[in-house]
């Protein structure tokens, strides 16, 4: 039932907010592709295509951006709207990540807000939850646990 | 008048853990944590969680069989909307797909459907689904005679008392809701949405289909609308629910409030021992939209509480571990035993 969110520690904070965008753009979506492009579904892919999506880090400060072409992410510097805008913390995306938390308990929490075509969200959340990457997972469940408990 | 337990001799037949999966990972999440059957869809409207990117087609379906019958679980397939005259083929199909693929039953709804799987597919095990709405033993018989049916899910309208009625006068096996967000109207009746969306659950499979959903932030709070209308309007410290018409919170007569019900989960944990005294086969959990991490959590839980149960029903406590566990992914705050402890009937 506790609403309260795991927030990156201030110094962190302060050195995110000031990272610049684009490479942090660059470098997610280059992990998107190396973890979740195969595993997508191409017709879901193809539903994505031409789509920008933003995932805002609020306790980092930043914004990530990418779009899908081709059905490869690719970074983008500047949205125009873009088609759905996730915000959360940085510890709640981990823990939606290594499936820790659950998205529609962080959403009934007001801790995970999405903004935009509520089709496609629901769409990249159900396909999300379809793909198993445990490698991926059991790495974040345990950099999670050697930052701390309180996961989720 | 109905005082508690009736029998002294607490029955000791184990009851089943029937767990939901829109995914193969919730598949995996519910058979791995204990869940005795599984229940899942196709992808489309055949059943009532029809949503995008959810569900299973032949494959995923036939590795999840698979998956379920190595660890000693089964799968059952919810065929659980009404065909419509111009699209009853793809019903039928459905019911083929599913006995070639060899799943352990299917949850029927509508009694066309039944009949074709009783005659085409006479080893096929039927279940009748909660849409089909039987909330007496004579309707439950109906089905039985007619279908052969092994087992009837209740709806979620009936009091403790009444369903009691219900399992002592039937043959089949009862399977009753124990936990997860309520649909408050009587389930394969409910046509409210059809006023917002033009879609039915019974029909269409959803009554919040995400096309109709828009959730808006205003500087009144967070706004959610469903075909246009809306539904609720959320502040800072308000969780938001599902936006369907039945959780709205609406001006009537100049006051506003939720003239249906106020958006709760439901959770019986508690009544487990009598449940199982009164002879009920099998609890279902409700959610096969929800993510892989809330099906792992609720079986886990249940699968424990129903150990408990089962091996000594009069020193059954709910643990408060569970009740926190179980609070951590309910949608609104509040659980309730809902209909089960109603002072009215
Ligand atoms: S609108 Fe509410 S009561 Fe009706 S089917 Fe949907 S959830 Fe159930």
């Amino acid at each position: 039932m506790k609403a309260a969110a795991r927030r990156l520690p201030a110094p962190i904070r302060a050195v995110a907010s000031r990272l610049p965008r684009m490479p942090a753009s660059i470098a997610f979506a280059t992990g998107l592709n190396l973890t979740l492009r195969r595993k997508f579904p191409a017709e879901v892919m193809d539903r994505l295509e031409g789509h920008t999506f933003a995932i805002v880090v609020e306790d980092a400060g930043f914004e990530l951006l990418f779009r899908v072409r081709g059905r490869r992410f690719v970074p983008v510097a500047k949205a125009e709207e873009p088609v759905l805008r996730f915000r959360a913390v940085a510890w709640d995306y981990a823990a939606l990540a290594a499936r820790e938390a659950d998205p529609d308990t962080l959403f009934f929490n007001r801790r995970l807000v999405v903004e935009g075509d509520t089709e496609i969200a629901l769409l990249v959340k159900n396909t999300l939850d379809t793909i198993d990457i445990p490698r991926t997972r059991s790495i974040l469940r345990r950099a999670m646990r050697a930052v701390g408990p309180g996961a989720g | 008048m109905d005082q508690g337990v009736a029998s002294p001799a607490l029955r000791t037949t184990r009851m089943k853990l029937v767990c939901p999966a829109g995914t193969p990972p919730a598949l995996k999440a519910a058979v791995d944590n204990g869940a005795d059957d599984v229940y899942l869809g196709f992808k489309d409207e055949t059943n009532a969680r029809n949503f995008a990117g959810l569900n299973f087609d032949d494959r995923s379906l036939r590795e999840g069989i698979d998956y379920a019958h190595r660890k000693g679980a089964q799968v059952l397939v919810a065929l659980n909307t009404y065909p419509q005259p111009a699209s009853w083929r793809k019903w039928q199909a459905a019911v083929d797909r599913a006995a070639e693929l060899g799943v352990d039953a299917i949850i029927v709804a509508d009694a066309g459907l039944l009949a074709y799987a009783a005659k085409t597919h006479p080893g096929l095990r039927l279940h009748l689904s909660v849409q089909g709405s039987a909330t007496s033993h004579e309707a439950i018989a109906f089905y039985h005679e007619h279908f052969g049916i092994k087992r009837a899910v209740l709806p979620r309208v009936l009091s403790v008392e009444q369903a009691e009625k219900v399992v002592a006068r039937t043959p089949v096996e009862i399977e009753v809701f124990g936990f997860g967000s309520l649909s408050i109207m009587v389930e394969g009746r409910c046509a409210l949405s059809s006023y917002a969306t033009g879609e039915s659950p019974n029909t269409h499979g959803g009554c919040s289909p995400a096309k109709a959903v828009r959730w808006q932030p205003t500087p009144g709070g967070l706004e959610s609308r469903l075909g246009g209308v809306l539904i609720d309007r959320f502040g800072e410290e308000d969780h938001p629910g599902y936006p369907t018409l039945c959780r709205g919170r609406f001006v009537v007569n100049g006051d506003t409030y939720y003239p249906f019900e106020e958006p709760t989960s439901l959770n019986t944990l508690e009544l487990l021992p009598r449940l199982q005294a009164m002879g009920v086969a099998a609890i279902k959990i409700e959610g096969r939209q929800r993510s892989p991490v809330y099906v792992e959590t609720v079986t886990r839980v249940w699968r424990e509480a129903l150990d408990d149960c089962a091996r000594e029903p009069q020193r059954f406590r709910v643990k408060p571990a569970w009740q926190e566990a179980l609070a951590g992914i309910s949608e609104g705050r509040q659980c309730t035993l809902g209909a089960y402890h109603r002072p009215w009937k």
